[in-house]
């Protein structure tokens, strides 16, 4: 791919981060008192921690802030902000070696952060913590390993937690979930692997643990998680220390797994499911994103998937081509839509939906750059976004590409 | 590219176009009507209004909005009934995922049924004929999910402007938002400002999504003469009238 692809969108500024331009899956903004505004990025693996970007004129970002991970075993590949505090996801390459778990940062002054704390959740059969979200300043809730959680296969190792983060030098779990069968000492069978790969490898697909939880402060009540083979899984958290199944959904099988985010549409009844791509060159094609009618969320019912182009055609433009991650109507200086779906699709680049009629998902934009210099893939491979309240597209290549920011024009 | 066919700018013939209800393309609508020849389209179908300002207020007893079949017919004797019945006719023109727009529906009839409570002994007493429970065919006609064509002074495509629902008061067209924190696009907002710079007769109401959650319809909102439907009708009529009978009809019920 040689040049840009776009309808709707066009290019503010891009900036490949100081040349550490791999962007992992947390994209968060940060309005300071001053009116100053960063978006935070967490990289996609060592050596950098997260980055801050001054994005106060989003035609001329700015890095103003970079740290690093303690060792190249570890990845902090998830972030959230809210109002001053940044919360950072560490994950570690290798069950049982530390620091695993989640990192709060006093951000007041972005170009300084302050650690102010730390909850440890690394264990014998822990990686700690993949992915997290924060946005009422008062609880995390992550996907991650614990000291004292077995799972019967090693890649089922990220449960549901819920971490209480109103006091940051003393955080603590206040409550757990994980798919019925798959810890040692259920009694339920583990459940059928959908499509079994070697238990070796701890990054591969073929398994039932977290990777999204999106909970909303508009609905305290409930917890909607993305639980890769599982699918999508509906909790009511009212009583955090004991989250209850209202319902699950999963296509898996005959479709080939990683639901990934599961992101409620409350107001018209709906639910937004993405499936993460995770193989180069199409091999697990098709990674859809799905529209679930969720008036009784009791009984979800698929309805669409958003279109995404030729297979033929992008397929084997080189890297992952599929669905990702969602712009999350999160709380914030953020994009609020229940009609329009941003999504990162990879090579597919950035695609902007029309969902007023849910059954017939209509795409209205999009915008895919060349693949970046010094990537691993020759295409690009959009991994993140985040819309802010002024429409303004943030999102992140995957290896190189660092951090693209475009208009929208709809 | 689909004409503008209707102009609520034009000063020799000013009628604003209004599609309302399942309709994903409201073009397709404005073609059909250009197809049948736009000028004499009915003033109100089951899909579009069709609003010069002498056109009078549209109620649930206006004819031409609702599809009805012999048996629902049938079924319709008595006042509960046929309300019932325009209730839930007009709240399934909203799209079943427009959970707002149903909500405000159903708090705007409970409103209705809670006013003609409130003046039951003066309605009873009003007509010999007719007992209070009839006076609720007078309410103004909701139209969801309504589509405002845009005048050619906006473009020469023809663009709509969308709201949760409008209503007809005579010579002003109340519009009606509902507020749910969404970021409006570019587009969207682009329009819905000429819309309410623009048009000559528009009352634009916002509602709150926290007004909804309140569980009464947000009365205060809307004009004052909103709440008062029924005192300037001589008689109360149900929508079902023979076409013969209608124009005399309408202009009663106005």
């Amino acid at each position: 791919m040689s040049e840009t692809l776009s309808k709707n969108m066009k290019l503010l500024a891009q900036t490949t981060l100081n040349g550490f331009g791999g962007i992992g899956e947390g994209m968060a903004l940060q309005v300071t008192s001053k009116g100053q505004r960063v978006m935070w990025v967490a990289h996609e693996g060592p050596p950098k921690n997260f980055t801050g970007v001054d994005v106060s004129d989003p035609r001329n970002p700015k890095v103003i802030c970079q740290t690093e991970l303690k060792h190249q075993n570890m990845r902090s590949n998830s972030l959230e902000v809210t109002g001053d505090i940044l919360a950072v996801a560490y994950q570690v390459y290798e069950k049982g070696i530390d620091p695993a778990g989640i990192e709060l940062f006093d951000v007041s002054d972005p170009e300084n952060p302050k650690s102010i704390g730390f909850h440890s959740t690394a264990g014998p059969h822990s990686r700690g913590v993949h992915c997290l979200w924060f946005v009422d300043g008062e609880y995390v809730h992550c996907a991650s390993g614990a000291p004292d959680f077995e799972p019967k296969h090693p890649r089922d190792d990220q449960i549901y937690q819920i971490i209480d983060v109103r006091n940051p030098s003393k955080m603590e779990e206040v409550g757990r979930w994980w798919y019925p069968g798959t810890r040692v000492g259920d009694n339920e069978p583990g459940p059928p692997r959908i499509n079994p790969e070697p238990m070796e490898n701890l990054r591969g697909g073929d398994a039932y643990r977290l990777h999204n939880a999106n909970i909303y402060p508009s609905h305290p009540d409930r917890a909607y998680l993305g639980y890769i083979d599982g699918g999508a899984i509906i909790l009511d958290i009212s009583d955090k220390s004991k989250p209850v199944e209202i319902s699950r959904w999963s296509p898996h099988n005959p479709y080939p797994g990683f639901t990934h985010t599961v992101m409620p549409l409350f107001d018209r009844g709906l639910l937004v499911v993405s499936d993460e791509c995770i193989k180069d060159d199409a091999e697990d094609w098709p990674k859809l994103t799905w529209v679930l009618d969720a008036r009784n969320e009791q009984n979800l019912v698929p309805i669409s998937t958003l279109p995404l182009p030729p297979v033929e055609e992008y397929g084997h433009k080189g890297g992952r081509f599929g669905s990702h991650n969602l712009h999350e109507n999160r709380p914030g200086p953020s994009f609020f839509s229940e009609e329009i779906i941003v999504g990162a699709f990879f090579n597919a680049g950035i695609r902007v939906y029309n969902l007023k009629n849910p059954y017939q998902p209509e795409l209205i934009a999009y915008f895919v750059p060349p693949g970046p210099e010094n990537s691993r893939v020759p295409a690009i491979q959009m991994n993140d976004v985040y819309v802010d309240e002024n429409g303004i597209v943030y999102a992140g290549d995957r290896w190189a590409g660092g951090l693209y920011v475009m208009e929208m024009d709809i | 590219m689909t004409e503008v066919a209707f102009d609520f700018l034009s000063e020799t013939d000013p009628r604003t176009l209004v599609v309302y209800g399942l309709v994903s393309d409201p073009s397709v609508v404005l073609q059909q009507l250009i197809d049948q020849d736009s000028s004499r389209a009915e003033p109100l179908s089951n899909r579009f209004a069709v609003l010069p300002p002498s056109l009078p207020s549209l109620r649930l007893g206006s004819p031409g909005w609702i599809d009805i079949t012999a048996q629902e017919l049938a079924d319709a004797g008595g006042p509960a009934r046929l309300f019932a019945l325009c209730r839930g006719k007009i709240t399934n023109r909203a799209a079943q995922f427009s959970l707002l727009p149903k909500k405000m529906l159903n708090l705007y009839f409970d409103f209705v049924d809670a006013e003609i409570d409130a003046n039951r002994a003066q309605l009873d007493d009003r007509d010999a004929l007719f007992k209070a429970e009839d006076w609720r065919l007078t309410a103004w006609l909701p139209l969801p999910q309504a589509w405002v064509l845009l005048p050619p002074a906006f473009g020469a495509e023809a663009t709509f402007a969308g709201l949760d629902a409008v209503f007809w008061l005579a010579d002003k067209l109340i519009g009606v938002r509902i507020e749910d924190g969404a970021t409006l696009v570019k587009s969207v907002r682009h329009r819905l400002e000429f819309l309410e710079e623009q048009h000559p007769h528009l009352s634009l109401v916002r509602i709150p999504k926290s007004r909804l959650e309140e569980e009464r319809f947000p009365i205060d909102l809307f004009p004052a003469e909103f709440a008062d439907f029924w005192s300037d009708v001589q008689l109360p009529t149900g929508p079902f009238q023979q076409a013969v009978l209608r124009q005399n009809l309408v202009m009663q019920a106005g």
